[in-house]
């Protein structure tokens, strides 16, 4: 096998931990394997943060991986890679979304529209509003649209990209308790949208 | 709606959730979002992969410059192709052992002065023996980076620390790190 096949070999049985070692020291190849497994989940969260508004995903994702490449040297593999890059790219999404949208939306403010909703849906039960839902996969894309920011990425985190709390609390800079709670409501809620438009 | 006790943090308990409040939209839920996970790709995250890439790979990373030795001194080598160098050269002739990290000690005039590789061992690897090569081949690694020393000595202090030595890997170190074991 030729040095690059064997390098090809090496970086694709390798960890991303492992890679992002090598990365850190300058290897460009197991950084561009780190970037061929994650670019994709990167993307998806980034466009679904930034409500699937694809010009801003561009900028965040671009951003995030440009502070990863510069920023591996000085990571040290005490919590994992995806981890780490996922902070990065959760922090760019929010940074892009407050240049682009001078109003700051929180979960404090969004809570009371969920609640008003949430009476709604309890106290509707007109089935013609639910032969209005789309493609189930669409309801949800819709649902999450109305997420608060902790809540939505709390959510794609845990149930798109497999995190544990403790990795999504890390990633979101708070306590794993914390995320207990935000995944605590965002399903409630959406599981009530989905009910609402089925 | 069930009521569900909050913390002082504002979050609520276990998470009953969904079901408490619309079993049909947490079964609806659970199904789209079993298809959502399914999803290829987005477009537009293969449109744009390479130019990420490539524009990633192009920004500068802080570096210093160091001196060439010998009939070298001259040149001037970014401390960034020197630790790429090292690791490289090392790794790819280590068996048991991987570069961990690569600390260099560089003067202000350039000289490099010092350098310091952390290796992990594989669990039953012989550490002295992989302290002794890994020297050695970072010495090749920095002869043929900056040149040869006029005189034919090693100027460069050379040390090998070996971390991780109680957390080391049982895998190929190339290929896994402690902390994934």
């Amino acid at each position: 096998m030729s040095d690059e096949g064997e390098a090809t070999a090496d970086v694709a049985a390798a960890t991303q931990q492992a890679l992002a070692r090598r990365a850190g020291l300058g290897d460009r190849v197991a950084y561009e394997e780190l970037f061929r497994r994650l670019f994709p989940s990167t993307y998806r969260f980034a466009l679904r943060m930034l409500d699937h508004e694809a010009a801003l995903a561009d900028d965040a994702v671009q951003e995030a991986w440009v502070k990863a490449w510069r920023g591996l040297p000085d990571f040290r593999g005490t919590s994992s890679f995806s981890t780490w890059l996922f902070s990065i790219v959760s922090r760019e999404a929010l940074e892009v979304r407050r240049r682009r949208r001078p109003v700051a939306v929180n979960s404090e403010i969004l809570e009371p529209i969920i609640d008003r909703s949430t009476h709604r849906a309890a106290a509707s039960q007109d089935p013609a509003q639910s032969v209005l839902a789309a493609e189930l996969w669409e309801t949800l894309n819709l649902a999450l649209l109305e997420l608060p920011w902790r809540q939505r990425a709390s959510w794609l985190l845990r149930e798109l990209e497999g995190f544990s709390y403790d990795e999504i609390a890390r990633v979101l800079d708070t306590t794993p308790g914390v995320v207990r709670g935000q995944l605590h409501r965002a399903r409630r809620t959406l599981a009530i949208r989905m009910e609402q438009w089925r | 709606m069930s009521a569900s006790p909050h913390h002082h943090d504002g979050s609520t308990p276990l998470d009953p959730a969904a079901e408490d409040v619309a079993p049909v939209g947490a079964r609806a839920l659970d199904d789209a979002t079993r298809l959502l996970r399914d999803q290829p790709p987005h477009p537009r995250a293969v449109e744009i992969a390479d130019q990420v890439l490539q524009r990633s790979l192009r920004t500068p990373r802080p570096a210093e410059l160091v001196r060439g030795r010998g009939t070298m001194s001259f040149l001037r080598v970014s401390s960034l192709v020197l630790v790429e160098r090292l690791r490289e050269h090392v790794d790819s002739h280590l068996d048991g052992g991987a570069v961990g990290r690569v600390l260099l000690d560089v003067e202000r005039d350039g000289r490099l002065d010092a350098v310091t590789i952390e290796l992990l061992v594989r669990y039953g690897s012989d550490i002295l023996v992989l302290g002794d090569r890994t020297r050695r081949l970072a010495a090749e690694a920095l002869t043929q980076t900056l040149g040869a020393a006029a005189d034919g000595t090693e100027p460069v202090t050379m040390a090998v620390s070996h971390v991780h030595v109680s957390d080391v890997t049982v895998g190929d170190p190339h290929l896994v790190d402690p902390s994934d074991e």
